[in-house]
C-alpha cells in the first residue's frame, strides 16, 4: 500500500488520538479511593461502552481485552492488513503458542483472541504440525522449540526461542519495511529489551553465559559491550548508557540498574515517546501503528490501577508504575 | 458408695499390688505427660518462627505476583508460570519422638541449571523474579514448617491422651484401690475384733461352768 492510500485512516486514527487518556486522566484514576470509583470514572471515557456490559467489577480485564482487540481489528481493517503491522501484534500469537507448545491439551477458550490468528485456527494447525502456514522465521522456532523441549523439558527454552524468534520476524518485516520509523522503534525495543534482561540476570546473579543464551540479535547494542559491562558496577554501566541513544534511561539514576520497576517504567516510556513521533507524520502508515502501541500501552496503565485498588496497593506504588500517555 | 469387693486377705494383697502398679504407672506417666509438654512447647515456639517466616514469605511472593499480574496480562502471566522449569521431590519418613510415629521430609533439591525461572526474559515483567525467587526461597520452610505443623498435632493429640490416662489414674483408679483397701482392712480388723470377743465371751462361759 503506497502513502496516499492512508489518508482516510489517518483522518480516522486522529480523531480516536483525542479520546485517548492522558496524563492527567490517568493521574485522576489512580487517585480513586475504590474500584468501583475508578470504573465509574473509566465509564465516562471510551471505555463506557466495554464496562457498560461488565456483570462484576472485577472482570475488568475482559473489559479492557475487549477494548484493545477492538483497536487492534480496526487498525489491521483501516490498514488492509499491512505486514509492518502484524509485526506488532504477532506478540500475542507468539504468547498463544508458546501456551500450546507447553501443554499439548491448551484449549483455545484460555488463548488470547488479540492475535492475527484466531486460537482454534492455531490450535488446530499446531496439532496438526502444519507449520508451513507460519512466517518462515516462525515455523522453524516452532519446530526447534518443540524438539528441545521434548529433549530436556524446559520450558524456558520455549519461551526463549520464540521470543528470539518474535524480534526476527519483525526485524525482517521493518526492515525493508516503508517506515523508517518502525524499523527504528523495533531495534530500540530489542535493545531495550536486551537492556532489561541484563538488568534482570544481574540482579538474579545468574552468570554472562546464560545471558548469551537470552540475548536478542540485530539491536544497536552488541553482546561485547554488555559483556564488558557484566562485572561492572551500576555506576560504571550507568555512565556507559548515557553514552548510548537511550541516554533518558540514565537521567533517572541509579534507580534504573536498581528497580526494575522505574526500568520497566522508562522502557514503555521511551517506546512510547519514540512511536509519538508518528504523531507528526500526516500520511503513512506510521500514526496507525503509533495508535495500536499508544492503546496497548494505555491497556497495561489501566490494569496496573485497577489491579492495584482491588488488591489496595497504595497510591504511591501505583504512581511509580504509571507510563507515560502518548495523548 | 457400695464397694463391691471381697473383703479377704487375698484380695487385699492383689488390691495392693495393683495400686503399686498404678502408683508407679502414675508416676511414669506423669513424667511422660511433662516432658511431651516441654518437647511441645518447644516446637510450637519453633512453628510459630516458622509459621511468621513462611507467612511473610509468601505475602512478599503473593505480592510480587500481584505487581506482575497488574503489569502483564491474565494469559500471558499464565503462560509464563503455569509450567515449572524445576521439579523438587520430597521423600517422607517416620521418626520417633517420645513413643510417637511423626512425619520427616526431606526436600531434594533440584538441580537449578540456568535458575528457577520458567519462562523467557523478554517478554516477561521482572516483578515476576522476585515473586518466583521468594517463593521458591520459602519451599524449604514451608516443608520444615508442614513437618512440625503435623507433629505439634500428633504430639497435642498425645498430650490429651497421657493427660486423660494420668487423670484417670489420680483421680479415679488410685483413690478408688485406696478406698478398696481401707474397706477390707477395716472389715479384716472388725471380724478380728468380733472373734476375739467371741473367744473372750467364751472363755467366760467356760470358766463360769467350771466355777458352777
Amino acid at each position: 500500500m503506497r502513502e496516499r492510500n492512508y489518508t482516510y485512516a489517518v483522518a480516522r486514527i486522529r480523531s480516536l488520538e483525542t479520546k485517548l487518556l492522558d496524563n492527567a486522566q490517568m493521574e485522576r484514576l489512580a487517585n480513586a479511593t475504590t474500584l468501583s470509583e475508578a470504573l465509574a470514572y473509566l465509564g465516562e471515557t471510551e471505555y463506557g461502552a466495554v464496562l457498560a456490559n461488565l456483570k462484576n467489577p472485577h472482570q475488568f480485564e475482559d473489559a479492557l481485552n475487549q477494548e484493545l482487540n477492538r483497536v487492534i481489528r480496526l487498525v489491521m481493517s483501516l490498514s488492509e492488513d499491512a505486514p509492518e503491522l502484524r509485526a506488532f501484534i504477532y506478540r500475542y500469537d507468539i504468547e498463544n503458542i508458546k501456551k500450546i507448545l507447553k501443554s499439548e491439551s491448551s484449549t483455545a477458550d484460555r488463548l488470547s483472541n488479540l492475535g492475527q490468528w484466531s486460537p482454534s485456527w492455531l490450535v488446530e494447525t499446531m496439532a496438526a504440525e502444519r507449520y508451513a502456514e507460519f512466517p518462515s522465521e516462525l515455523a522453524e522456532a516452532i519446530i526447534v522449540a518443540r524438539r528441545l523441549y521434548k529433549e530436556n523439558g524446559d520450558v524456558q527454552e520455549i519461551d526463549r526461542i520464540l521470543d528470539q524468534a518474535y524480534f526476527e520476524i519483525g526485524y525482517h518485516l521493518l526492515k525493508n519495511g516503508i517506515s523508517e520509523l518502525f524499523f527504528k522503534w523495533w531495534i530500540a525495543m530489542i535493545d531495550l529489551t536486551n537492556l532489561r534482561t541484563f538488568v534482570r540476570m544481574r540482579l538474579i546473579g545468574l552468570a554472562f553465559a546464560e545471558y548469551q543464551r537470552f540475548f536478542i540479535n540485530y539491536g544497536k547494542l552488541t553482546l561485547d559491550q554488555f559483556q564488558e559491562l557484566w562485572d561492572q558496577p551500576d555506576e560504571k554501566v550507568l555512565s556507559w548508557l548515557g553514552t548510548t541513544p537511550y541516554d533518558n534511561l540514565a537521567s533517572n539514576g541509579a534507580e534504573v540498574l536498581s528497580s526494575l520497576t522505574v526500568l520497566e517504567r522508562e522502557y514503555d516510556n521511551y517506546l512510547t515517546r519514540m512511536i509519538a513521533d508518528a504523531k507528526y507524520i500526516s500520511l503513512g502508515v506510521e500514526p496507525l501503528a503509533g495508535y495500536l502501541i499508544a492503546k496497548e500501552i494505555e491497556c497495561k496503565t489501566l490494569r496496573i490501577i485497577l489491579v492495584g485498588k482491588v488488591n489496595n496497593v497504595s497510591i504511591i506504588k501505583l504512581k511509580e508504575r504509571l507510563r507515560r500517555a502518548y495523548a | 458408695m457400695e464397694l463391691r469387693v471381697n473383703p479377704t486377705r487375698m484380695e487385699l494383697l492383689r488390691l495392693k499390688k495393683r495400686l503399686k502398679v498404678a502408683v508407679r504407672g502414675h508416676k511414669l506417666l506423669k513424667d511422660k505427660f511433662d516432658e511431651l509438654m516441654k518437647n511441645f512447647m518447644q516446637l510450637v515456639n519453633e512453628s510459630r518462627r516458622l509459621r511468621q517466616e513462611v507467612e511473610s514469605a509468601l505475602a512478599d511472593s503473593m505480592q510480587g505476583f500481584m505487581m506482575a499480574r497488574a503489569v502483564m496480562s491474565r494469559e500471558a502471566l499464565e503462560g509464563a508460570i503455569a509450567f515449572p522449569k524445576v521439579k523438587a521431590e520430597i521423600t517422607a519418613s517416620v521418626k520417633n519422638v517420645m513413643s510417637i510415629q511423626v512425619p520427616a521430609f526431606q526436600l531434594v533439591e533440584p538441580e537449578y541449571k540456568g535458575g528457577i525461572y520458567p519462562y523467557g526474559f523478554a517478554q516477561t515483567s521482572g516483578e515476576l523474579d522476585q515473586a518466583i525467587r521468594k517463593l521458591s526461597d520459602s519451599l524449604k520452610s514451608l516443608i520444615e514448617l508442614a513437618e512440625v505443623e503435623k507433629t505439634v498435632e500428633l504430639l497435642a493429640a498425645e498430650i490429651e491422651r497421657t493427660r486423660r490416662r494420668v487423670n484417670a489414674l489420680e483421680y479415679v483408679m488410685i483413690p478408688q484401690l485406696q478406698e478398696k483397701i481401707k474397706f477390707i482392712v477395716m472389715k479384716l480388723d472388725e471380724n478380728e475384733r468380733g472373734n476375739l470377743t467371741r473367744l473372750m465371751k467364751i472363755k467366760d462361759i467356760v470358766r463360769s461352768t467350771e466355777n458352777s
